[in-house]
C-alpha cells in the first residue's frame, strides 16, 4: 500500500496546506493507486452526504415538511487525465 | 414563526450589530444544523426546537460580548449538548446517530434508479451501523461542512484525532460497501 494513501481523505477535504498539499497533489497525479483511492473516498463521502439528506427528508416527509436539499462540505474536485 | 426568521431574545435596537451577525449565521447554518440534529436521532420537531434554542443562546452569547471566534463550532456544540440534555431529561436512550431507516427517494427518479439508490442506501446503512459513535458523529459534522478543527471543538477532540477518525471511518465505509 502506498504511504501517501493514509492521508488521502485529509487531502480531499482540503485540510492540508502549503507544501504538504502541493506534495500530495504532485504524488496523486502520478500514482494510480492513490488516484483510485481518492476517487473511491470521494464517492463514499458523497454517498454518506446523500444518505444524511435522505434520512432527514424521510423524517420531514413523515411530518409533511418539504425542505430544499442542503449541499454538504466542499471537497477537492477530482479531475485528471 | 417563518423558517428564515431569527428567534428574538433581546431588543433589536440595542443589539443591531449582533442581530445582523446572528441573522446571517441563522440563514447560513439553520438547515445544516437541523439536518445534523435529525441525523443525530432527534425528531423533526425536537431538532427545530433545539435549533431555535441554540440561536437564542447565540444572541445572548454575542450580547454578552462572548468570543466571536469559532462561532460555528460554538453553535454546533451548544446544539449538540442541548440535544443530549433533551434526550436525557425525557429519560430516553440517546438514539445512535443515523440509526434510522431511509425511505426518501426523489420524485424525479426513474423506477430503476430509485431501486438502485434504495439498494445503495441499504448497503450504506448497514456499513454505517458498524462505525463507532464518534466515527459517525465526526462524519456527520464533516457532512455539515465543518473543518476538522471545528469538529474537534464540538467533539472535544484534537484536530489530528479528528483527521484519523474521519480517515478510518471513510475507509471502513469504502471496505464495507461498494458505492
Amino acid at each position: 500500500m502506498c504511504d501517501y494513501s493514509r492521508r488521502l481523505v485529509a487531502w480531499l477535504d482540503r485540510e492540508m496546506q502549503g507544501d504538504e498539499a502541493s506534495e500530495m497533489e504532485r504524488h496523486v497525479a502520478v500514482c494510480a493507486e492513490c488516484r483510485n483511492g481518492a476517487a473511491e473516498f470521494d464517492r463514499v463521502s458523497g454517498a454518506f452526504e446523500d444518505y444524511c439528506e435522505a434520512l432527514a427528508q424521510t423524517k420531514d416527509q413523515r411530518k409533511g415538511i418539504r425542505v430544499r436539499q442542503f449541499s454538504g462540505r466542499q471537497r477537492r474536485r477530482l479531475c485528471w487525465h | 414563526m417563518s423558517d428564515d426568521s431569527v428567534p428574538l431574545a433581546l431588543p433589536l435596537s440595542r443589539f443591531a450589530t449582533d442581530m445582523c451577525e446572528a441573522t446571517n449565521l441563522y440563514r447560513e447554518l439553520h438547515k445544516p444544523l437541523r439536518r445534523y440534529l435529525v441525523c443525530l436521532g432527534l425528531s423533526t420537531d425536537e431538532a427545530q426546537d433545539v435549533v431555535q434554542d441554540a440561536f437564542v443562546s447565540l444572541q445572548r452569547h454575542l450580547a454578552a460580548n462572548g468570543s466571536k471566534e469559532s462561532i460555528r463550532s460554538w453553535l454546533y456544540r451548544v446544539a449538540h449538548n442541548q440535544a443530549r440534555n433533551r434526550q436525557q431529561s425525557y429519560g430516553r436512550r440517546f438514539a445512535a446517530p443515523l440509526d434510522a431507516g431511509v425511505e426518501s427517494i426523489a420524485d424525479q427518479e426513474t423506477p430503476e434508479r430509485a431501486v438502485l439508490k434504495k439498494e445503495k442506501f441499504e448497503r450504506l446503512g448497514k456499513a454505517i451501523r458498524l462505525l463507532t459513535e464518534s466515527e459517525r458523529e465526526c462524519l456527520l459534522l464533516r457532512a455539515g461542512g465543518l473543518r476538522y478543527r471545528e469538529i474537534g471543538e464540538v467533539m472535544g477532540m484534537s484536530t489530528s484525532t479528528v483527521g484519523d477518525t474521519v480517515e478510518r471511518a471513510i475507509k471502513k465505509l469504502a471496505e464495507q460497501c461498494n458505492v
